[in-house]
């Protein structure tokens, strides 16, 4: 008996035993959308991803980078910025790939990755041309980088410098004023922020969808701010100062050079490119078109919510289009004399004409504010000065100080809500440092702005103290910059 | 000293026999687990990424329970069916839709959302709990070479008890 209790307990513990070990090695795998490993039986992909890139004919690794002179970051005055760069140019080919893929750069100087600060002044961005979005130049794409970062609009001043020997005597030739130390320290606050936003932007990788090219741009310049005191220029004014719009420099300029440079690519799949996002236009009642840029023209959309092709956005509420791929740059355009689009929002560009606004699907989901009456908007683009404008209209023919005394106008600094501020003495407005203020005005209206704070001037076709303008078919937007 | 002798071989006796009972208890529960798996209709997968690290890594065993979509939560681990490669994924909800009756998915240790959303039909179910290390069994096995070597020895064990019993019968005068 107890020799048949022991064998059918043996028998159970045995069945027990291989349903176990059974069930263990059978377990179906459970895994990510998109996970590869080195070794090839753990890999599972979506689609095929097939990318090559290939560095430009002439550019080697590791590098020679020469440079004819120095030039700040993001000057958006200076129009010689991009003659001070050296460009090395990365064709990316997904033709054949069936999912998105990425490149990421890295630049490194021996063993040192190179970041955005340090390394004697060379710095480096990348960026890949856009005509959707204006950006044809690298100084069109740092702009509209800073941009998108909400970080403070570009300086406008002029530090192109360069140096030369003549006769066995250094001369240097610069437009920037070393003895202004107020523009010093604008620079140095500007830079601690766009910095960040470049170091951000570099990291990021570059998405190229399936079935797609894109040239991608690696770009280094010699920063002034790192290198002033190697050309001495805080020591007295500049030798000689450059006047002329177009770069010209002497044939014994004394170049800069880094050497040992490395630059690598390295592509993955890229599951954010196939990403899709939202489009919601709100605010007051608009028809408004929408357009999608695909295969390189524009597209009008007519899917819902867009009926014959124009999307209705009733007072106070919103539509939203779903969908849209991330990164896929859009255009709306206001159908009739109004509303008008909220030309607060640094992320899109609204044109000359007021009526069309042009921007990029991002991640998280893109709204656009239309607003019923249009406004008047002034940036302060100074990091460390509050501006102080007075604000007069035209009004029965005569300028009256606008906002009266006791009335609100909105105020915010750098790109965060706005606030209502009450206005302290007829028609004076407080511009943050950094930020902007907002005034509601009618269509038509003249308006003239003048500025009270002896360091600050009008950006307006030059540089002024008081400019006059017309709320014509669109809201208007102003911006202060230092003055130099 | 035959006493000493008869002392050491029922000491070992015991030893064995405690070893015994409990490889014999450890099987029967985990046996008696696996049964309870079954009957309540769970089921199993075996974790073959590091998507979800830290809380899920590769070589678990996560274990899901059929849910009704209207019970599932922003936060929730989920396993599901993707069509485009044939596989199972279990990721964490990030978002529901409601009106679309679809989930939004992401690894807790990838960079971005998952591609595409899942709809109430490829949803498999909800994480009921997992095991951690059970999982390499099943891993292992995906291993062909080491899947011969395993057989190779069953193989080589069998016959050396058959002729070792043999022997021993021979030896017996049989």
């Amino acid at each position: 008996m107890q020799k048949k209790s022991k064998t059918i307990l043996t028998a159970v513990v045995t069945a027990l035993f291989m349903l176990s070990l059974g069930y263990f090695a059978l377990l179906a795998p459970t895994t990510a959308w998109y996970y590869q490993r080195e070794d090839e039986s753990y890999t599972f992909d979506f689609g095929n991803f097939s990318m090559t890139e290939s560095l430009e004919e002439g550019a080697q690794s590791p590098a020679n980078v020469t440079l004819r002179g120095t030039t700040r970051f993001a000057d958006a005055g200076e129009t010689l910025f991009n003659e001070m760069l050296y460009t090395v140019k990365v064709a990316v080919d997904n033709e054949n790939g069936e999912m998105a893929g990425s490149i990421n750069v890295h630049v490194k100087r021996g063993d040192t990755e190179l970041s955005v600060e340090g390394h004697d002044g060379l710095k480096w961005f990348v960026y890949s041309p856009d005509a959707a979005n204006h950006i044809n130049t690298p100084k069109d794409a740092i702009n509209a980088m800073l941009r998108r970062k909400n970080s403070s609009w570009p300086l406008n001043y002029n530090t192109l410098t360069y140096k030369t020997t003549n006769n066995g005597e250094t001369e240097w030739y610069t437009d920037y004023d070393p003895l202004n130390g107020e523009a010093e320290a604008a620079y140095e606050a500007y830079n601690t922020k766009a910095l960040s936003a470049l170091q951000e932007y570099n990291e990021r990788g570059f998405s190229v969808l399936a079935g797609e090219t894109k040239d991608v741009y690696i770009v280094f310049w010699a920063e002034y701010g790192d290198l002033k005191s190697d050309f001495g220029v805080n020591a007295s004014a500049a030798d000689r100062t450059i006047t002329e719009r177009t770069f010209a420099a002497p044939s014994n300029t004394t170049p800069i050079t880094y050497s040992g440079l490395t630059i690598e690519i390295t592509a993955k799949p890229d599951t954010g490119g196939t990403q899709t996002s939202s489009l919601t236009i709100s605010g007051a009642a608009a028809s408004v078109e929408l357009y999608l840029l695909d295969d390189g023209k524009w597209k009008k959309y007519t899917e819902s919510p867009a009926s014959d092709g124009t999307i209705s956005v009733s007072s106070g509420s919103s539509v939203t289009v779903s969908d849209i791929l991330v990164g896929t740059p859009y255009k709306l355009k206001l159908v009739g004399a109004t509303p008008y689009f909220d030309n607060s929002n640094t992320s899109v560009r609204i044109d000359e004409t007021g009526r069309e606004l042009t921007g990029t699907i991002s991640n998280a989901a893109t709204t656009v504010t239309l607003l019923s009456t249009p406004t008047l908007v002034i940036f302060n683009e100074s990091a460390s000065s509050a501006a102080s404008v007075e604000l007069s209209t035209w009004t029965s023919g005569a300028w009256a100080a606008y906002p009266s005394s006791g009335v609100t106008y909105e105020s915010r600094t750098g790109a965060g809500a706005w606030s209502n501020v009450t206005a302290g003495n007829a028609g004076e407005l407080s511009v943050p440092a950094g930020g902007s203020v907002r005034v509601t005005l009618t269509a038509d209206t003249q308006y003239k702005l003048k500025i009270k704070t002896a360091s600050l001037l009008f950006d307006d076709s030059g540089r002024a103290t008081q400019i006059i303008g017309k709320i014509a078919d669109g809201s208007d937007t102003v911006s202060i910059i230092p003055n130099p | 000293m035959d006493g000493l002798k008869h002392l050491g071989g029922e000491m070992s006796f015991s030893v064995r026999r405690v070893l015994r009972n409990i490889v014999l208890i450890a099987v029967a529960l985990i046996g008696v687990f696996v049964l309870f798996v079954l009957v309540s209709g769970a089921k199993g997968f075996s974790v073959q990424s590091d998507s979800m690290t830290p809380r899920l890594r590769r070589g678990d065993v996560v274990f899901v329970r059929r849910v009704s979509f209207d019970d599932l939560a922003v936060g929730d681990i989920v396993s599901a069916y993707f069509p485009q490669n044939d596989g199972v994924f279990t990721h964490r909800i990030i978002s529901i839709d409601e009106a679309e009756r679809v989930i939004h998915t992401r690894g807790d240790h990838t960079l971005s959302e998952d591609p595409a959303p899942t709809d109430e039909a490829h949803l498999i179910g909800k994480l009921w709990f997992s095991l951690p290390y059970a999982g390499y069994l099943s891993i292992a096995l995906q291993n062909r070479v080491l899947i011969y070597i395993c057989f190779g020895a069953a193989i080589v064990v069998i016959l050396a008890r058959i002729v070792l019993s043999d022997r021993k019968t021979k030896s017996r005068g049989v």
